[in-house]
């Protein structure tokens, strides 16, 4: 057998009930699994959110807003804090911090004394080299998002860019139908 | 080519016997490069009823592209609107710990497979149907769009370590949104997809590694020739598109430019569209037509990874430095974009070297051996870009599980490492080792296809092998030193 015969026979194959059948499955198959697919995953998404959503307020109470931050004023209202949140005892009435005897004056990293001075970069340092950001901001593209800016930017170019190509689509729609309607015109008078 | 041989203007000593001798010793190479007549293409997958049934179903590829895009969208929302550490955006983790590394993986397993289920080619189709005007692709962009293609391959690098895009959400956002509005564009004004074909980074990497890749469409060239259907597999029919890439399979002869679609295949009123499995890198073997931009691009890579290599060498740090006191520059972007043209252009310039050396001997001009040898390397460019990857993906993909986990409600706490450094580093040499292997058979395959005299195949190897071998090596001592995490 050649190989054309070969091949109309497959032609003649692929048009059997049996691929057809098979064909029908894939697609069920296909179908199913990315609705199966977005249904989980959709499922999974929101409930993520929920619980997000749910622990957030919590969080907010307890932590207090200066916490972390560089801002050394205490807290307004130090009287609504939980009084026994680790390290935020501020009443006074707890045990002072004494000079413990056994410990060395001069070990490494317990100058309390405040006297050292603080780091910082030397002066041939490039301040925009990576990783050498000492200044303890966070400042950066990571951090500062100017998300709308952005969208409206790309979604104004896109639109400008769908709305010139839709004009100039009709337009040639329109040359096309003119070009055919002269032609029919010029056979018409033949 | 046997023009171009004969008319050589350098060299002086050229008389009409030694042209003509030279003529009829490359018609008769050229014509070794042809596939003999009853040659076979290989085996056929489309003879696997269940490979036919999926391609041939209309429903292929958009069920893959529908959850492909879906992730896709997910990707963009975290990268825009997630954690902006990249440490804990799923977006970042999804698109340069698991997709970026696993590409050049599928692309030797399945050719340009990608492409065909790429959401931004998705997106193309959807704004064509919606808008387009399906102006002719620009002269322009056909002569010059590999050299666009390389241009923004060099960009996209520089800009990643200049401006941080991968370690940055923002910044991979950013580059998504403006490859997204490049796209629109593509799709709104041009044929098919234009922006694939001429304009895509990824395209141009594809097509390269995909030469290497393991799976070939092609046509029955016999049965074309009877063909009365126009092209259809080219123009498409009333029901099944046009060849995306502008590729026609009648005249193919690369999988550069072939995303395995299966539009030809749907549209073949004759079934003479097949896929064969071949061997891996079989492609560079029987090129016939190498483009010296081409060969640039893979060069151009080789570059890329080792530079990349490079930054994530703890001794990058000091040599910032070094340059730092020795020259007293502190931007690090001069720095950076001085390194980057220095890496960049070793391997080219290495490749020109050995081209000009190989000229001596093989009677063919330094730009043709740069051309048609560049090739010859993209195997171990492919396993050095691997080798690379590999890192990320085994080094750095619990972040992919922590991340991806965090954003349902899961909590991963295990390390972002999956293996220890020693199986990485192991894979990472069984990859070079494979590539040196490619390199050196396809430098060999070419070379005795090409010449028929042991002199000029001997004086063609020689510099081209050392080349290799140096590559090889300095890949080798990159990965002997541990590596710093992106992640």
């Amino acid at each position: 057998m050649s190989r054309t015969e070969d091949r109309s026979a497959k032609s003649n194959y692929s048009r059997s009930a049996s691929e057809a059948l098979l064909l029908r499955r894939i697609r069920a198959a296909s179908v199913g699994a990315t609705v199966a697919g977005i249904a989980v995953v959709g499922s999974l998404m929101l409930t993520s959110h929920q619980e997000a959503s749910a622990a957030t307020p919590l969080m907010v109470s307890v932590v207090p807003v200066s916490v972390g931050s560089d801002d050394p004023t205490p807290p307004a209202n130090p009287g609504d804090m939980p009084q026994d949140m680790p390290g935020m005892d501020m009443s006074g009435s707890s045990p002072a911090p004494t000079d413990v005897p056994a410990m060395p004056q001069d070990m490494p990293g317990m100058d309390m004394g405040g006297s050292s001075p603080a780091p910082k970069a030397p002066a041939q340092m490039s301040p925009d080299m990576p990783g050498m950001d000492m200044s303890g901001s966070s400042s950066g593209a990571a951090v500062h998002r100017p998300l709308a800016p952005v969208l409206g930017t790309f979604g104004g170019g896109t639109a400008a860019v769908l709305l010139a190509a839709g004009m100039m689509r009709r337009k040639d729609l329109d040359l096309s139908l003119a070009k055919k309607a002269t032609r029919i015109a010029g056979r018409a008078k033949k | 080519m046997s023009q171009d041989l004969g008319t050589r203007p350098s060299r002086p000593k050229s008389s009409p016997r030694l042209d003509r001798a030279v003529k009829a010793r490359t018609d008769q190479d050229d014509a070794r490069f042809d596939r003999q007549p009853g040659e076979s293409l290989g085996r056929d997958i489309l003879k696997n009823r269940f490979v036919s049934a999926v391609m041939r179903s209309r429903w292929y590829p958009g069920a893959f592209q529908i959850p492909i895009a879906a992730v896709f969208g997910l990707v963009a929302y975290e990268l825009l609107a997630g954690p902006p550490d990249a440490h804990d955006n799923a977006g970042t983790a999804l698109m340069w710990v698991l997709w970026w590394p696993l590409l050049p993986l599928l692309y030797v397993l399945f050719g340009r497979l990608w492409c065909a289920v790429c959401p931004f080619a998705a997106l193309s189709d959807f704004v064509q149907k919606l808008v387009g005007v399906n102006r002719p692709v620009p002269p322009f962009l056909k002569k010059y769009g590999i050299w666009i293609i390389d241009a923004t391959f060099l960009s996209i690098t520089w800009a990643d370590h200049v401006f941080g895009i991968i370690e940055s959400p923002w910044g991979s956002g950013i580059l998504l949104l403006l490859l997204t509005f490049a796209v629109i564009v593509s799709g709104a004004f041009f044929q098919r997809r234009t922006f694939c074909r001429y304009l895509c980074f990824l395209g141009g990497l594809s097509g390269n590694y995909s030469r290497t890749g393991m799976l070939a469409l092609r046509a029955d060239t016999e049965i074309c020739a009877t063909c009365t259907a126009k092209a259809a597999c080219f123009n498409g029919t009333d029901t099944v598109a046009a060849c995306p890439l502008f590729s026609f399979p009648r005249t193919m002869d690369s999988s550069a430019n072939c995303n395995l679609c299966a539009n030809c295949i749907k549209a073949c009123p004759n079934d003479a569209i097949s896929i064969t499995v071949r061997k891996p890198t079989k492609e560079l073997w029987f090129l016939r037509n190498p483009k010296i931009e081409e060969s640039f691009l893979a060069m151009a890579i080789m570059g890329i990874v080792i530079i990349q290599n490079v930054t994530m060498l703890p001794g990058w740090a000091d040599a910032l430095a070094w340059v730092n006191r020795t020259t007293g520059i502190t931007s690090y972007p001069v720095i950076f974009t001085a390194v980057f043209a220095v890496g960049v252009s070793i391997p080219v310039a290495l490749l020109t070297l050995a081209a000009k050396v190989a000229s001596h001997g093989n009677l063919e001009n330094t730009f043709k051996n740069f051309a048609r040898f560049g090739y010859a390397l993209i195997p171990l460019d492919v396993a050095a870009h691997l080798a690379h990857n590999m890192f990320h993906l085994l080094a750095e993909g619990g972040s992919v599980i922590s991340t991806v986990g965090a954003l349902f409600g899961g909590k991963y706490t295990g390390a972002a490492m999956l293996v220890g450094n020693g199986p990485i580093q192991i894979l990472q040499y069984s990859f070079l080792t494979l590539g040196l292997v490619g390199s050196l058979y396809t430098l060999r395959a070419i070379t005795h296809r090409r010449y028929l005299t042991p002199t000029r195949r001997r004086s063609t190897m020689l510099p081209f092998s050392v080349l290799i071998g140096i590559l090889t090596a300095l890949n080798v001592v990159i990965f002997m030193y541990p590596m710093a995490h992106r992640m």
